[in-house]
C-alpha cells in the first residue's frame, strides 16, 4: 500500500465526509451556504488530485487492492464534483424562495437533503475508482440507496409513489447485476482456479480463458442490472417519474451526477467482455439496446406535457447515445457526451426548478414569456436545450458527430441510421417545447420576476457557469478534444 | 453438488414457491425466515467445512441479520402499519403457485441455460424466478419487499454453490446494502401509510396530482 497515495485519496475524501457531520449537525438554515463553501473547496482540492493525471499523462495509481485511479475515474471524480458545488450553490437561493416541502424552516428536509448529495458524491468517487466488479456493485447500489430520499424531499404523495418505484425497481435491477457479478466470478474460477477473482484487471489480463457461454450470461445480466440504474429501454419506467417529482436540485443530481455511476459501471464491465473478444456479443445486446433507448425516448419526447418529464426523457436519450459508444468501444466519445450531458442538464434543472418557482407549475402548456419574464433565465434555457440537444458549437455535438463516426467505422450502418433519426427527433421536439416556454405571452399575473428572486445575476451564476464549460468544450479545437478525450482508454 | 447443497436448495425452492402461494403476510414472513435461515447456516457450514473464513463470517451476518433482525424489523413494520393479509393483484394466490411450479418445474426439466450455468445454479435461479413472481404479484409494499429479500436470497444461495466463496469485504459490503435497502424501503412504508393510510402500491398512482 503506497502512503502517499493513500493520504491523497483520504485527502480527497475529507471534505464531503465532513460535510456529511456539517449536515447532521450544523443549524439548517445555515447549511445551504456553508455546504456551497464547503463544496467549492472540494473542487479546488479535486483539482488538484486530478491534475497530473489528466495534464501530465500520470500512470494510473492502485492505491489498495480493488482500487484504480486513472484518467476516466478522476475525469468523473471531477465532473461529479463540480455538478454538486454548482447545485448545492443554485440551493442557497433555490431553498429561501422555495414555499412547499423543503423550505429554511423545514430543518429536517433541509438535513437529509444535503447529507444524501454528499452521500451520493461519495458513493460516485467510489464507483469511479473501482477495479472490482464486487465493489462496483457495492457503490452503484449504496448510491441507489442514498439518492432515494432526494426523491420524496417534498414529501408529497407523488413523490412517495416514484421514490417508491425508484428504490424498489433499481434495486432488483441492481440485484441482477449482482447475479451477474457472481457469474463472472464462477467464470474467472476457471480462468484463474482455484479462487477466482473479480478485479477487472485481472480478468481483462486473463479474458482469453474465461469460459464464453457463462461470461456472455453474466454480462446479460449486469446490463439488464446497471442498465436499469442507468434508465436504458425497456428498464426506464422509474425515471420520469422520480425525475419530475424530485426538487430541481435533487434532480440535477439524479440526471448530472448519478446516471454517469450506472454508465461507467457498464463501462467497466464491457471492458472486460471486448477484452475476452466478445465484442459482437456486446453489439448484439447493448447496441440495439442503446440505439432503442435514444429512438423511444424522442418519440416519448415529441408529448411531453411537464418540464421535469421532458428533461428526464432528454436524459434517456442522451443514455443510449452513451451506452451506443460504449458498445462501439469508443471510450473517448462516451466520456465526452457524459460530461457535456451531466453539465447541460444540470444547468437545465437548475433553471427548471426556477421557472417552477415563478410559475407555480411544471406543466409545459402554462410555461409561456421567460423571456418577458426573465431574459438571462431565458437564454440559459435556450442554451441548455441546445447543448443536450447536440448542437454546435456545445461539447455535446462533438460527441454525437464521433459516436455517429464510429458505428460506420464498426459497420453498423442500421445503427447510424436509427440514431440519426432519434437525435434528429429529439432535438425537434426538445427546441419545440423549449421555444414555447422561452417565448410567447407570459399568463396573466406572471408578467414580472417575483421580489424573492432577488439579484438575478447571482441566482443564476451556477447554471451559467455550467453552460460556459460545456461551451468550451465545443470550441476548443475538435481534434485536440477528441484527442484529450481518446486518450482516456483504459 | 454436495446432497446438503441439494437439499437446502430444494427446501429454499419450496418455501419460496409456499410464499407464493399465502395471503397472510406473517406466514409469509416466517417462511422468509427460515430459508433465511437455512442459507446462512448452510453458509456457515461451507465455510468452516471448506475453510473459507469469508463465506462462515457472511453466513453468520446473513443469519442474524437477514434471517433474524429483518423478519422482526418487517414484522414490527406491518403491526404498526396494521396489514395482515395480500390478496394480490390479478391473479389468485393458489392459480398463481400453480403457474410459479409450472414454471420452476419447466426450468428444471429443460434446463434452458445448459451451455451457460452449472446445474448446482438451478435452484438459484428458480427461486430468482419466484422472488421476481412475489413481487409483481402482490400490491402492498411490506409484500415487495419480502419478495425482493427472497430474490436476494436465490443470490446468495449461487455464491454458496460455486467453488469459492466471493471476497469477504464484497460480501459483508452486499449484506450492509441489502440491510440498508430494508431499512430504507420500511421508511419509505411508514410514510406512504402515514400519507395515504394504507400501503397499496397499486392505488398509489390514483393520489397523483
Amino acid at each position: 500500500m503506497n502512503v502517499h497515495q493513500t493520504l491523497e485519496f483520504i485527502g480527497l475524501c475529507a471534505v464531503p465526509v465532513i460535510g456529511l457531520f456539517t449536515a447532521l449537525m450544523l443549524p439548517a438554515p445555515k447549511l445551504p451556504r456553508v455546504v456551497a463553501r464547503m463544496m467549492w473547496l472540494q473542487c479546488a482540492v479535486s483539482v488538484i488530485f486530478s491534475a497530473p493525471y489528466l495534464w501530465h499523462n500520470h500512470a494510473p495509481d492502485r492505491p489498495w487492492p480493488g482500487v484504480l485511479v486513472d484518467p476516466t475515474a478522476v475525469l468523473f471524480i471531477l465532473l461529479t464534483t463540480f455538478v454538486t458545488a454548482a447545485v448545492t450553490e443554485h440551493t442557497t437561493g433555490y431553498f429561501a424562495r422555495e414555499q412547499q416541502g423543503i423550505n429554511l424552516q423545514n430543518h429536517r428536509v433541509l438535513r437529509e437533503f444535503y447529507f444524501c448529495t454528499l452521500a451520493v458524491l461519495l458513493c460516485i468517487y467510489g464507483i469511479a475508482i473501482a477495479d472490482n466488479l464486487g465493489y462496483l456493485w457495492i457503490a452503484v447500489e449504496a448510491s441507489t440507496l442514498a439518492s432515494a430520499p432526494l426523491v420524496y424531499s417534498t414529501r408529497s404523495g407523488a413523490s412517495l409513489e416514484a421514490a417508491w418505484k425508484y428504490l424498489i425497481i433499481c434495486s432488483v435491477g441492481i440485484a441482477f447485476a449482482f447475479f451477474g457479478t457472481a457469474l463472472i466470478f464462477a467464470a474467472s474460477q476457471h480462468a484463474l482456479a482455484p479462487d477466482g477473482t473479480l478485479s477487472c484487471a485481472l480478468l481483462i489480463r486473463t479474458a482469453n480463458h474465461l469460459p464464453p457461454a457463462l461470461l456472455r450470461f453474466g454480462f446479460v445480466f449486469l446490463l439488464l442490472g446497471y442498465g436499469t440504474k442507468a434508465g436504458l429501454f425497456p428498464l426506464q419506467f422509474w425515471q420520469p417519474d422520480a425525475y419530475n417529482q424530485s426538487p430541481a436540485p435533487g434532480a440535477a443530481i439524479l440526471a448530472g451526477a448519478l446516471g454517469n455511476g450506472a454508465m461507467l459501471a457498464l463501462l467497466r464491465v464491457t471492458n472486460v467482455m471486448l477484452a475476452a473478444g466478445q465484442g459482437q456479443f456486446v453489439r448484439l445486446t447493448m447496441l440495439p439496446m442503446g440505439v432503442l433507448t435514444t429512438c423511444v425516448a424522442a418519440l416519448f419526447l415529441v408529448r411531453q406535457r411537464n418540464s421535469g418529464r421532458m428533461l428526464a426523457y432528454s436524459s434517456m436519450e442522451n443514455m443510449g447515445i452513451m451506452a451506443t459508444a460504449i458498445s462501439l468501444g469508443s471510450v473517448g466519445g462516451f466520456c465526452l457526451q457524459a460530461v457535456c450531458h451531466s453539465l447541460a442538464k444540470t444547468a437545465l434543472f437548475l433553471i427548471s426548478g426556477d421557472a417552477n418557482q415563478i410559475y407555480g407549475t411544471n406543466l409545459l402548456e402554462r410555461l409561456r414569456g421567460l423571456i418577458t419574464i426573465s431574459p438571462a433565465r431565458a437564454l440559459l434555457w435556450l442554451a441548455g436545450i441546445a447543448a443536450v440537444a447536440g448542437t454546435p458549437p456545445f461539447g455535446s455535438f462533438l460527441s454525437e458527430w464521433h459516436i455517429l463516426a464510429a458505428c460506420i467505422r464498426e459497420h453498423q450502418p442500421i445503427a447510424a441510421g436509427a440514431l440519426l433519426v432519434g437525435i434528429t427527433c429529439a432535438f425537434v421536439a426538445l427546441v419545440v417545447h423549449a421555444c414555447g416556454v422561452a417565448f410567447g405571452e407570459p399568463p396573466p399575473g406572471k408578467e414580472r420576476l417575483p421580489q424573492k428572486f432577488g439579484n438575478t445575476w447571482r441566482s443564476i451564476a451556477a447554471p451559467a457557469m455550467l453552460l460556459v464549460l460545456a461551451l468550451w468544450l465545443g470550441t476548443l479545437l475538435p481534434s485536440a478534444v477528441l484527442r484529450a478525450f481518446s486518450r482516456l482508454t483504459p | 453438488m454436495t446432497s446438503l447443497d441439494s437439499l437446502l436448495g430444494n427446501l429454499l425452492l419450496i418455501t419460496s414457491l409456499w410464499m407464493v402461494g399465502v395471503t397472510a403476510i406473517s406466514t409469509k414472513l416466517t417462511l422468509y425466515s427460515v430459508q433465511t435461515i437455512a442459507v446462512g447456516a448452510l453458509a456457515t457450514l461451507v465455510g468452516i467445512a471448506h475453510n473459507e473464513p469469508a463465506l462462515t463470517i457472511a453466513g453468520v451476518g446473513v443469519l442474524l441479520l437477514k434471517g433474524i433482525a429483518a423478519p422482526l424489523y418487517l414484522s414490527h413494520l406491518t403491526q404498526v402499519v396494521g396489514c395482515r393479509k395480500d390478496l394480490g393483484t390479478f391473479i389468485s394466490s393458489p392459480l398463481l403457485l400453480l403457474l410459479a411450479s409450472a414454471a420452476v418445474g419447466g426450468l428444471f426439466l429443460f434446463h434452458p441455460f445448459q451451455q451457460s450455468v452449472p446445474p448446482a445454479a438451478l435452484p438459484s435461479i428458480g427461486v430468482i424466478l419466484a422472488g421476481m413472481i412475489l413481487m409483481v404479484s402482490r400490491r402492498l409494499a411490506v409484500s415487495q419487499i419480502i419478495g425482493f429479500l427472497v430474490l436476494e436470497n436465490g443470490m446468495f444461495f449461487f455464491t454458496v454453490t460455486i467453488p469459492h466463496s466471493l471476497p469477504l469485504l464484497v460480501e459483508l459490503g452486499v449484506l450492509l446494502d441489502i440491510m440498508a435497502g430494508t431499512m430504507i424501503a420500511g421508511v419509505l412504508v411508514f410514510q406512504i401509510s402515514d400519507s395515504f393510510e394504507h400501503i397499496d402500491i397499486l392505488r398509489l398512482g390514483n393520489h397523483k396530482r
